[in-house]
């Protein structure tokens, strides 16, 4: 008794470094914040009781708005493009190919690129005149852009079909009987153009795809309020690194009996691929998306370095959680930005409970 | 189980050997030795670089004056937000180096010490310290030592609050190869906005394919005062005697107006990629020094970088063009800011702050900081032979605009920074939505200015205040 006592409070020894951290320097701080968000508390003076005042604000608050437009379309753009090509260089870096373990350093490297100096040089690339995107876009544009731009309405013309007929025959073929059907090319042809629809939409919504189709030159992508998304949506895929380690862990550790099985079944890879592979991995699937949610309801430095406090032109890159420095730090409303930080907070509980609601019957556990 | 306590006893005793050790090769260094039995100030400062450099020497001079006091002086970034922090928090500096438009925030939230009431306590018993230190007082803080809009921007509802340490006025900068390249003569620069865009026109080359070569001039660049229009014009956005946003007033409809036909005339996407492909302000790719601009709105500050980069870089200066039927040669309108020093409440030595804000205010120190930062002076009168030492050679064009009864300052209101932000993200809606009438643009920004205003009033009422 006497023995796991000492080992009790060893134990807490050790990890009373973030203990005593987490109590004053996160549990307190939540904690007041919840009672500053009931208040008008201008930081330098005590604050002053107020009720819902603050929470009442944000209804009438253009600015409040605008920024959680933008961080909602960097967030369905940047999770599910991020995502995908994360899994697919996973995937390709699995493969055994000469100067395997070359290529994984490579992916992973950019992550290690502290985030300023990444930021300064996406700047450069990103620059209207200068930047080396737009050099390869001038040359690569008046090739495809025409092609494209062909290809257009014919692509606008599925998208249609696809919102208004596809969503009942999703909902049908993958959720009859309450069981999961797998994922068949069917399921895929589903997904693929459902995207393409919704992206096309939001894409012509947000003026990236205009009636003249996609520009032949390259656009001024920090300059112009409507390309600054794009730009920090591509710039978002610089760290995809991270993700792209813990999807090949995950490949690794699928069974390597499922993969002989699919094969006695006469599955071909793309087949393979999405019946064995993606069911197996679909755990850390769901991990590494509800970490890409949060993440982009707490993006903050790249658009501040890259566009300024106000978030450029038309503050068409000024996010949830900068406007929310700005009310604490540079309006010293700190009431209203911790009134902003528990909206934050339960908008990112709801949607993680939402993807976890919806992924109950796209995520695999394996038994035991 | 007692061999995996030792181990644990082992490995936390090499933990924390491994940090204590880490602590002393890593850990923080004084940076430089306190002498004995001295007061120490703890003095942060926005400056870096060669401006901060300047400061340093400034602090150095008052260590070595006297035996007292000691200075520790801290260059950071967005040291009003810090300082604001570290008020909250019960520790803040001794003296604090903000702007002229801080004042209005920090005082209405209690958090700077009015310098009058100092002055009334100790500021006698200063200037006998000065005369037996330095065989002269040096300095007087009273409105006949400093230039008028100086001494105005000194002051906030009528008390005393900072100091300047250095003062900048607006103008225009241009090339002068530039001007004699296309035939203009550069020492008759624009003096109104129709003789401005005339010029402008003139001065702008294209290449063979129709994109920009050089541009005359554009408005947003270097893009920090995109709220400063209309003043050209006679305009302004606040008036500060009924606290309200007046931005949409026929003057600023003007200005903007002016502002719109840039893009129109040069071509709005063409402007923006050409602006893109700009430098940074402090380096050789400054557009002024690369020749992609040959006018621009700027400080005299910009010298530096000339000085630094291009000193062969052949430069003129100038008020910046107002229209004509505001146009008084004697009174130019000019954009006039100054870093002041404030003392925050809750310091821990005030007394001694008050000393080293008043030793600052000495008429050597700040020829000594408006020379190496390349500024005019902001008192009244400059000594003999500081138009010679300075690096600036049409420095007496700025001095003349810090005096003139026209300068203006920052709209002095504690919501200052909200109705910037209006003007920074509505600058764009300005040059690229041309299909949106620049009133509208400036009706919504006024709109949305005095919303934060009233916000801010509804605040102080609810502490008693009005």
């Amino acid at each position: 008794m006497k023995a796991a006592r000492r080992d009790t409070l060893a134990g807490l020894a050790f990890v009373s470094p973030w203990l005593i951290g987490f109590l004053a320097f996160m549990a307190a701080p939540i904690v007041m914040s919840f009672y500053y968000s009931f208040t008008d508390y201008p930081l330098l003076e005590p604050p002053i009781w107020i009720g819902l005042g603050n929470y009442a604000r944000m209804f009438t608050d253009p600015v409040f708005w605008k920024t959680m437009e933008n961080t909602t379309v960097y967030a369905l753009f940047a999770i599910p493009i991020g995502t995908t090509l994360a899994l697919l260089v996973a995937w390709l870096l699995n493969q055994n190919v000469r100067g395997q373990s070359v290529f994984r350093a490579a992916v992973f490297l950019p992550s290690l690129v502290p985030l300023v100096a990444a930021t300064m040089i996406w700047l450069w690339l990103f620059n209207g005149e200068l930047g080396i995107i737009n050099q390869a876009w001038d040359v690569v544009g008046p090739v495809v852009a025409p092609v494209v731009n062909l290809l257009v309405p014919g692509l606008a013309g599925a998208s249609v079909f696809a919102l208004t007929c596809l969503p009942v025959i999703v909902l049908v073929a993958r959720f009859r009987d309450g069981q999961n059907k797998g994922w068949g090319l069917f399921g895929l042809a589903q997904i693929i153009f459902l995207s393409v629809a919704v992206w096309l939409l939001l894409s012509g919504r947000l003026g990236w795809i205009t009636s003249a189709g996609i520009p032949v030159h390259g656009p001024n992508w920090l300059g112009e309020a409507t390309w600054i998304m794009p730009a920090l949506v591509i710039m978002s895929l610089w760290a995809v690194g991270q993700a792209v380690v813990i999807y090949l862990a995950a490949l690794q550790d699928v069974p390597i009996a499922l993969y002989e099985a699919a094969d006695l079944d006469g599955m071909g890879p793309l087949t393979r691929f999405l019946n064995v592979t993606v069911p197996m991995i679909s755990p850390v699937i769901l991990f590494n998306v509800i970490m890409a949610i949060i993440a982009s309801w707490q993006v903050f430095a790249v658009p501040y370095i890259m566009l300024g406090s106000s978030g450029g032109p038309d503050r068409a890159g000024y996010f949830y959680t900068m406007y929310l420095y700005d009310n604490a730090f540079r309006y010293q409303q700190m009431g209203y930005a911790s009134a902003m930080a528990w909206v934050q907070l339960l908008i990112i509980l709801a949607l993680t409970g939402l993807t976890f609601l919806l992924s109950r019957k796209l995520v695999h556990y394996r038994a035991g | 189980m007692s061999d995996i306590r030792a181990i644990t006893r082992r490995t936390a005793v090499g933990v924390m050997a491994a940090a204590g050790l880490g602590y002393a090769v890593f850990g923080p260094r004084r940076a430089r030795a306190v002498p004995p039995g001295r007061v120490v100030l703890d003095y942060w400062e926005k400056w870096t670089g060669q401006e901060a450099q300047a400061m340093r020497r400034v602090v150095d001079a008052f260590n070595a004056s006297q035996d007292r006091i000691w200075v520790r002086y801290f260059s950071m970034g967005a040291v009003d937000q810090k300082a604001m922090i570290a008020i909250a928090g019960g520790d803040p500096p001794d003296v604090v180096g903000l702007w002229n438009f801080s004042s209005p925030a920090f005082s209405e939230a209690d958090a700077i010490l009015p310098l009058d009431e100092m002055i009334g306590v100790w500021g006698d018993e200063v200037s006998a310290d000065f005369e037996r230190l330095y065989g002269d007082i040096g300095f007087r803080i009273e409105a006949s030592y400093y230039a008028g809009p100086i001494w105005g921007q000194m002051h906030y509802k009528g008390r005393l609050w900072g100091v300047p340490n250095t003062c900048s006025s607006m103008g225009l900068v241009y090339s002068r190869a530039a001007f004699r390249e296309v035939g203009l003569d550069p020492d008759d620069p624009p003096k109104t906005i129709a003789e401005m865009d005339e010029a402008a026109e003139l001065l702008t080359t294209r290449r063979a394919d129709g994109s920009i070569e050089r541009i005359g001039f554009i408005q947003r660049d270097p893009g920090w005062w995109n709220w400063i229009w209309g003043y050209f014009f006679g305009g302004s956005i606040y008036d500060v005697k009924t606290n309200r946003a007046t931005a949409y007033t026929p003057e600023n409809i003007r200005g903007y107006d002016w502002v719109r036909s840039y893009p129109v005339k040069y071509g709005m996407s063409r402007l923006v990629s050409f602006q893109s492909g700009f430098g940074n302000y402090n380096s050789t790719q400054q557009p002024l020094l690369a020749g992609k601009m040959a006018m621009a709105f700027h400080g005299p500050f910009l010298v530096n970088v000339v000085n630094t980069f291009d000193p062969d870089f052949d430069y003129g200066s100038a008020p910046f063009p107002v229209s004509e039927d505001v146009y008084n040669p004697d009174e130019p309108i000019a954009l006039l800011e100054s870093d002041m020093l404030f003392i925050p409440k809750g310091c821990k030595h005030p007394r001694e702050a008050f000393e080293f804000v008043c030793f600052t205010q000495r008429r050597a120190m700040v020829e000594l900081l408006a020379i190496a930062h390349c500024k005019p002076s902001p008192l009244a009168a400059v000594s003999d032979g500081f138009y010679a030492r300075h690096p600036h050679r049409y420095i007496e064009v700025f001095n003349k605009m810090v005096r003139s009864p026209r300068a203006f300052p920052k709209p002095q209101t504690p919501v200052w920074p909200q109705y910037e932000d209006e003007f920074n993200a509505a600058i764009h809606a300005f040059w690229t939505e041309l299909d949106v009438p620049p009133a509208e643009i400036l009706a919504g920004i006024q709109k949305r200015g005095q919303q934060a205003i009233d916000q801010h009033a509804a605040q102080r009422a609810r502490r008693g205040e009005t």
